[in-house]
């Protein structure tokens, strides 16, 4: 029937549909993720009343007030002097324009980047820096980040300062209420966050995958532990978060508070969020995932194994611990690097449980007890919806959203491409009949 | 051994999930079932008295006599602790009429009204031990009347005007302000004004408003008027009637709140009256509560300092608390003996209690949640300052009189809301593309979709939220007919793709390789984004005067909100694709591949056999694959979070926002105070999300199950 063309080219367009859904969000995060640090040309206007305007352009559209013609979006920088950041230009209103060729860009410590037209280094080390109107502003020395010519940079030096940036992104602590420097504690956070969840919901997520699939026998209390287990999964993870504040944070955490840090009371020490009490929510929450990965793994291991290795006289728990679990160990380890992916992308949970929008300091560090699992700390995915969200100046900070949007969809999927090729590599290895 | 420690863990996950149901349980409970009256202490008095009151923590209590005796008692030692006279010069109290506030008026026998403040504050030595000291303020300020008073009253506002009131035996208003201002050189002026209330009936009742700048009359025949206090009238603000034609008033107080009266009446009724509706371009008054309280006659009422509770005494003994917002029974006891007097302390949490005329029992009043319940959380209420009940979500506002309007409504309509656009969108695309990638699909698609579908399904929701929040959303504003007219440009291309293909490829569609179709048909929609570019450009000149989103706006009359529920559906849609595909093709796989070899031995087109045959076959499953991904929508809080306006109207529209119940807990948690009404709130809400997610997964189940069983037999 001549429909059924249409129809199947419908049922494969909403395939396509989909497919090109995934790219065009990696595209967006990728191409703004990776521009964001790369210089831009800078550009100079001049108005009819005789006001320069410099910087590079960020953004065009069409125009409002004059039909037919376009307006661009300048970063015209100086915040110091004009009070913002950011400012629509009119195509029409320019009566001169060149490419400032001479032009500075320095990137400070407060007030966000200068854009300076002419720069003069003192003998005490500070800048006097003048700007496209000609006014003046002395930057310290101490307070500038790094300085550059973006118009006469070449393809070399443009690299160069991208590289640097992208240094400093992991290395370095964030500046202007998160929205300049860089990532190193939210990357850090993360990755501690990811290695203390581990430490408490792997051997739980294991072992209860271990009962389910070789201890208990088949009956009610099997088919309630699944159901368990399944709610468990389905529950949201907002509620977990609830549950992790009114349950660990102020009843054990205050208890543990009235116990042990009685002499700090009414100041809280674990009876508020912190390091250990959003682990053990993001480990509750990430409990049925490695349930389930770790019981695929074992239910593909053939009975054959089990009962030899039985018949051959050892017991139970050293079937278990010197036979199945190695054999099982890339499933297990699918599940481990799937609960780890979900705890770097989780942030509602976090959000009541521990994470803040600036730690004060990292919750590893030389100070006894090293470990402080008290401490508050940040989170790439929270930082994410910070700076997008709760930002004072979200235009300023979109780069830096970008950027660290592409760093945590970078993590996710590497580390999901590891496990769904783990995952492959079990299957085959134990779909054929070698061992 | 270690079968019992391994046991043991695998039953620790029961115990998780009963956990985490029993902390919510436990968090949700005091809001239902938390209103306690206990006995502190009980005090023999000598002689009558005419008022009561009792300090903070429950130290200390006074009693005031007809002379004008104040007797301060420590209760710990149940003596008396000192004695002093607030008579100036005065015979004896015929009435007291307390402000909402320790201060009460005095109506002497001389048609004198005097005002006195019988407070307790706390004082703390250098051990920082606290001694509760009673701590009175005579008003120097008295107003005697020409005429045989029955009632009076004063407040004193917080600019500095004292406002006395008398009702005269003949039911006519009398008042009196006394205004003090300071002027420049520090220098105090008093001035005074003298007047009567014009009104065409006999007035039965007076009360006014705690601040003192509202005042309120019921006439004889059951006309109730708010009036405006000015420094030289009243001035009206409207009236209601009631109907007292077969009850008697007993009862007529101000509440807390800017404009609210509590009416009781002696058979056990009790209304409440509110500036409501909407009278033209100001609100009137309205009854906006009735109901009946008691079922006994009742005596006194008196109205707590702190919230919206009326406390009923009734003949027998019988002392009943009740909640005016939501009409909730907070307490309803007996007391073992008749009780004459009833008085509330200054923070509302102490009552004195006088029975047999003297015994003086004083006790705690512990309830913390009282506006909460069902109705309050899932009815409809009609709050003061509303035209009409309704359902309301706003935790907190700017002003101090300012009501906490906590109904889940809302909320629950935001989450279903959103849920519902997001099945709109990520539905018949998943069931599509899970039933192409079946059906039509080589093994070397799917070897390649099914990874790409899982990572997906990975990638974190704070991405997508940021991603539709501030990348797609100004996106679809700036370009909105594009995008409306993109689907039937895309139906228009994908009619002429075939035709195309067998064109340009000289082959059918039915013989091309699935790989090459997919990426025509990828072509093909991003050819219809291409089209649709120019046409949206044209179109939008010549018909909508260049702007199509004014044109909405201006000659349609519909509201486009940039955060609105098209942004929603789309980004919540792109969450949920991966769980629905995913499973939808699992169960359209699993149809026995004799069926599909049947329908096609029968002469049905691959079409027919997927559209009549698999797709009903698979229903089950892709019905339980619909119910998961409904279950995630409704649970996923950062999408809603931070793509739309978070705010929680009740609205269809699709060019609205909304507010979500999980989006509600990430944003009011941080402000709510640990153990208040919000935070229990709170729980609550994550209490219903849990119920609806956990109906959801067992439904699914149960389906999934069945399925099996079915599988298993053909």
């Amino acid at each position: 029937m001549k429909s059924d063309r249409f129809f199947i080219a419908l049922t494969s367009a909403a395939l396509a549909a989909v497919v090109l859904m995934l790219i065009t969000l990696i595209l967006v995060v990728v191409y703004n993720g990776m521009g964001a640090f790369w210089a831009k040309e800078m550009s100079q206007y001049r108005f009819e009343s005789g006001e320069w305007v410099m910087g590079p352009v960020t953004d065009r559209a069409v125009s409002k007030k004059y039909p037919g013609k376009q307006r661009f979006q300048l970063k015209v920088g100086n915040r110091d002097l004009y009070g913002i950041d950011f400012r629509w230009v009119e195509e029409a209103e320019i009566i001169e324009h060149h490419v400032a060729t001479e032009a500075w860009c320095f990137e400070r410590m407060e007030y966000g980047n200068f854009y300076a037209s002419t720069a003069e280094k003192k003998e005490d080390g500070s800048w006097l820096l003048k700007d496209v109107n000609g006014k003046e502003v002395t930057l310290p020395e101490n307070f500038m980040v790094r300085h550059y010519q973006p118009n006469r940079l070449g393809i070399f030096g443009k690299s160069k300062l991208y590289l640097s940036k992208w240094y400093e992104l992991l290395s370095e602590e964030p500046r202007e209420a998160n929205t300049e420097g860089g990532l190193f504690p939210a990357i850090f956070g993360t990755i501690l966050l990811i290695f203390v969840m581990s430490v408490l919901s792997f051997p739980f997520g294991v072992i209860a995958a271990i009962y389910m699939r070789e201890y208990a026998t088949n009956g009610l209390l099997l088919r309630t532990v699944r159901v368990a287990v399944n709610n468990l999964a389905g529950i949201p993870s907002i509620v977990f978060g609830i549950f992790g504040l009114g349950f660990f944070v102020y009843r054990i955490g205050g208890g543990i508070d009235e116990l042990f840090f009685s002499n700090s009371l009414p100041t809280p020490t674990f009876g508020t969020g912190g390091l250990l009490w959003a682990s053990v929510t993001l480990g509750l929450l990430t409990v049925p995932v490695v349930i389930v990965s770790t019981e695929e793994a074992l239910s593909v291991i053939p009975k054959g194994i089990r009962e030899g290795s039985l018949a051959l006289g050892a017991s139970k728990l050293q079937t278990l611990v010197k036979v199945l679990i190695p054999m099982a160990s890339p499933g297990i380890l699918t599940g481990f690097i799937l609960a780890m992916t979900r705890a770097a992308g989780e942030v509602a949970p976090l959000m009541m449980t521990g994470v803040v929008k600036l730690a004060p300091s990292l919750p590893l560090n030389h100070e006894f007890p090293f470990l402080h699992l008290d401490r508050k700390f940040m989170h790439l995915g929270f930082h994410i919806y910070d700076i997008g969200f709760q930002s004072p100046n979200v235009e300023a900070a979109m780069p830096m959203v970008f950027v660290t949007t592409l760093l945590l969809l970078f993590i996710v999927i590497s580390m999901t491409s590891g496990a769904i090729y783990l995952r492959n590599y079990m299957r085959k290895k134990y779909t054929s009949a070698h061992l | 051994m270690a079968k019992w420690f391994i046991s043991f863990i695998g039953i620790g996950t029961i115990v998780s999930v009963m956990l985490i149901i029993l902390v919510i349980f436990l968090e949700i409970l005091p809001l239902f079932t938390y209103n306690k009256l206990v006995k502190k202490a009980e005090l023999e008095l000598s002689e009558p008295i005419i008022a009561s009151s009792m300090g903070p923590w429950f130290e200390k209590a006074l009693t005031l006599n007809i002379q004008g005796k104040v007797l301060v008692y420590d209760l710990k030692s149940k003596s008396i602790e000192k004695e002093i006279s607030i008579a100036q010069g005065q015979e004896s109290i015929e009435s007291v009429e307390q402000g909402l506030d320790q201060t009460f008026t005095l109506r002497w026998s001389g048609n004198t009204l005097s005002r006195v403040s019988l407070g307790f504050k706390p004082t703390y030595d250098n051990n920082s031990a606290r001694t509760i000291v009673f701590n009175p303020k005579l008003d120097a300020a008295q107003v005697q009347f020409k005429e045989p008073l029955s009632f009076g009253l004063s407040r004193k506002s917080a600019d500095g005007m004292t406002l006395f009131v008398g009702l005269t035996q003949q039911g006519k208003v009398l008042a009196q302000t006394i205004t003090t201002t300071e002027n420049f050189l520090g220098e105090v002026e008093e001035s005074k004004n003298s007047f009567t209330l014009k009104y065409d009936q006999p007035i039965a009742w007076i009360s006014a408003n705690k601040s003192g700048n509202r005042f309120y009359s019921l006439s004889k025949d059951g006309l109730l008027e708010f009036w405006d206090v000015r420094a030289d009238s009243f001035h009206s603000r409207g009236h209601v009637r009631l109907n007292i034609s077969d009850r008697q008033v007993i009862a007529f107080k101000a509440m807390v709140g800017i404009d609210e009266v509590a009416i009781t009446y002696r058979n056990g009724e009790v209304e409440v009256v509110a500036l409501a509706s909407v009278d033209g371009d100001h609100l009137k008054p309205e009854i906006i509560h009735s109901a009946r309280v008691s079922d006994l006659n009742i005596t006194n009422m008196m109205v707590s300092p702190r919230n919206r509770t009326l406390f009923f005494v009734s003949e027998g003994g019988a002392l009943t608390a009740w909640y005016s917002t939501n009409q909730r029974t907070l307490i309803a006891t007996k007391l073992e003996a008749e009780i004459q007097n009833l008085h509330l302390s200054a923070r509302g949490h102490g009552l004195s209690i006088l029975q047999d005329n003297k015994r003086l029992s004083l006790w705690h009043w512990d309830s913390p949640h009282p506006e909460a319940g069902f109705k309050a959380f899932f009815g409809k209420i009609w709050y003061a300052g509303y035209p009409e009940p309704d359902y309301s979500w706003q935790s907190s506002s700017s002003s101090d009189d300012f009501e906490p309007k906590i109904s889940l409504v809302p909320l629950i309509y935001g989450s279903i809301k959103g849920a519902i656009y997001a099945m709109l969108f990520s539905v018949p695309l998943s069931v599509f593309a899970a039933l192409y990638t079946s059906v039509f699909a080589g093994t070397k698609v799917r070897a390649i979709i099914k990874p790409v579908v899982e990572m997906m399904s990975a990638i974190p929701s704070v991405v997508v939220g940021f991603l539709g929040a501030l990348w797609l959303s100004p996106l679809i504003d700036n370009h909105l007919l594009e995008v409306v007219i993109a689907l039937p440009i895309g139906l228009l291309v994908l009619a002429f793709l075939p035709k195309l293909m067998g064109q340009v490829r000289g082959k059918d569609l039915m013989m091309l390789k699935p790989g090459t179709v997919l990426m025509v048909s990828g072509v093909g929609i991003l050819l219809s984004f291409l089209i649709g570019l120019p046409v949206s450009r044209v179109l939008e000149s010549t018909f909508f005067n260049g702007y199509f989103r004014t044109w909405l706006v201006e000659t349609m009359g519909i509201n486009y909100e940039m955060r609105n529920s098209v942004i929603i559906g789309i980004t919540l849609g792109f969450a949920v694709i991966p769980i629905i595909y995913t499973i939808s093709e699992d169960s359209i796989s699993s149809v026995p591949r004799g069926l599909i070899s049947a329908s096609l031995a029968l002469g049905a087109t691959p079409w027919q056999t997927a559209w009549r045959v698999v797709l009903p076959a698979a229903s089950p499953g892709i019905f339980a694959a619909i119910t998961l991904g409904l279950g995630r929508a409704v649970g996923e809080t950062m999408i809603v979070l931070m793509a739309t306006g978070n705010t929680p109207i009740m609205n269809a529209s699709i060019f609205e926002g909304f507010r979500a119940l999980s989006a509600n807990i990430a944003v009011e948690m941080p402000e709510a105070p640990v153990g208040g009404t919000l935070f229990r709130t709170l729980f609550l809400s994550a209490g219903v999300l849990l119920i609806f997610t956990s109906c959801l997964n067992t439904i699914t189940e149960m389906i999934r199950h069945r399925l099996a069983k079915t599988y298993s037999k053909l």
